[in-house]
């Protein structure tokens, strides 16, 4: 896999934390072929999920969708980058112009 | 009677009859052990060098406020104060004490540490030390020991005092868990920078946890289990929990900004969310993790500090 997708929510307590990881694991079924659910990070008020993938923005689009399907507010940041690049390719939302993981 | 050792020197148990050699060692400076004349008669006892225990498991020193790997010649956490200070116990115009993870300042033919904070010409030196500085904030002319000992349990100093040492520990005994006192072999480092290529995060990774000499590069391509990590910020400050399988390529340098993954555990993945939900139990989650402290400051406010017992069965 050649991008990393990073997708991420703001998160500050255990409720976000239950519902995020089964987000994520609805994530992990349904790209199961096309791209690689790596795992999460939790803390400092956000929660990520990072997506190894060759294709990032189609991901992308397969994300938002289950993301949708499940009727919660739509907070959702995402961008990918090159593994072991510096630089993020903001995704959603539109009109975003900065991105980081903290 | 044990006979306390600085180093190279032996420590010999008279507590027995002189027909049993209960323990005659020479160790290197760095505690490595260099002969045991008593091997064939031992009689199992577990202070060594410089009369401090020696976990048989680990093989780590503990000297109290922290555990020292003789292997490597340095402690396995840097060095730490109860007050909030940029280099503990360091000063400027002796450059090795900049070095928080530096056992008596790389000296030890000179140098003994009493406690895994203080290391001086003489034990009653780093105790006076102690007496004047914790004088001269509000503690009296008290060594930490004499501080903690009669500080009443709730007593805010003690309290951060013990949580630094808590911390300290885990840490060594998480580190342990996983990568098992492994030691970059000669030219290790060499191997981590063709290993990583140019990935500075890789880099990083690999010479604090030393994979390389644990795993060797098949056992880190081959490794198909998850990680459970700390993203912790440069002065150590908890900044997340996460879970990955490839924490070469988790983080850009500039996301790291100083920072370091500290590995927890490694296993099946449902283990691994399972272990850090039990993190994030005891804990307030947000931003103000990113804070200098943040531990320190939730335990004040009545939080009890993380369970930590995240070690994998």
């Amino acid at each position: 896999m050649q991008y990393q997708l990073v997708v991420q929510f703001q998160a500050n307590s255990r409720e976000d934390f239950d519902r995020l990881v089964g987000f994520e694991q609805s994530l992990t079924k349904s790209l199961s072929g096309s791209a690689m659910v790596d795992g999460h990070d939790f803390g400092s008020g956000e929660f990520n999920i990072f997506v190894l993938t060759d294709s990032p923005s189609s991901t992308f689009e397969r994300v938002r969708k289950e993301f949708a399907g499940r009727g919660e507010r739509e907070d959702m940041r995402a961008a990918y980058r090159e593994l072991g690049g510096e630089d993020y390719i903001i995704l959603w939302p539109p009109g975003l112009k900065e991105f980081s993981v903290s | 009677m044990v006979l306390p050792s600085h180093v190279s020197q032996k420590k010999r148990d008279m507590g027995h009859p002189a027909t049993i050699c209960e323990q005659d060692i020479d160790y290197y400076p760095y505690g490595g052990q260099e002969n045991d004349y008593c091997s064939a008669t031992s009689v199992p006892q577990s202070y060594k060098f410089n009369g401090k225990e020696r976990d048989a498991e680990s093989g780590l020193d503990n000297f109290g406020a922290r555990y020292d790997a003789s292997s490597l010649g340095r402690f396995m956490t840097p060095d730490w104060s109860a007050a909030p200070l940029t280099v503990p116990g360091a000063s400027l115009d002796d450059p090795q004490s900049l070095n928080l993870y530096s056992y008596v300042g790389n000296n030890p033919l000179t140098y003994i540490d009493p406690d895994g904070h203080c290391w001086k010409l003489f034990g009653w030196a780093c105790n006076t030390y102690q007496r004047f500085a914790n004088w001269a904030d509000g503690e009296g002319f008290r060594t930490n020991k004499q501080i903690d000992n009669t500080s009443a349990k709730n007593d805010p100093r003690s309290q951060r005092r013990r949580l630094q040492e808590i911390k300290g520990t885990v840490s060594s005994q998480l580190d342990r868990t996983l990568h098992g006192g492994n030691a970059l072999g000669p030219g290790g480092r060499d191997e981590i920078r063709a290993f990583c290529g140019g990935n500075p995060v890789c880099y990083d990774i690999h010479s604090h946890f030393g994979w390389v000499g644990a795993f060797g590069n098949d056992r880190w391509a081959t490794f198909a289990g998850t990680y459970l990590y700390e993203k912790v910020g440069p002065n150590g400050e908890h900044l997340k929990y996460g879970i990955t399988d490839h924490p070469e390529t988790r983080y850009t340098a500039k996301e790291m900004n100083g920072g370091r993954l500290k590995i927890l555990a490694e296993g099946e993945r449902g283990k691994m969310l399972e272990l850090e939900r039990s993190l994030h139990e005891t804990m307030p989650i947000g931003p103000e993790e990113g804070q200098s402290g943040y531990i320190d400051i939730q335990v004040e406010k009545g939080y009890a500090p993380p369970p930590y017992d995240v070690s994998p069965e």
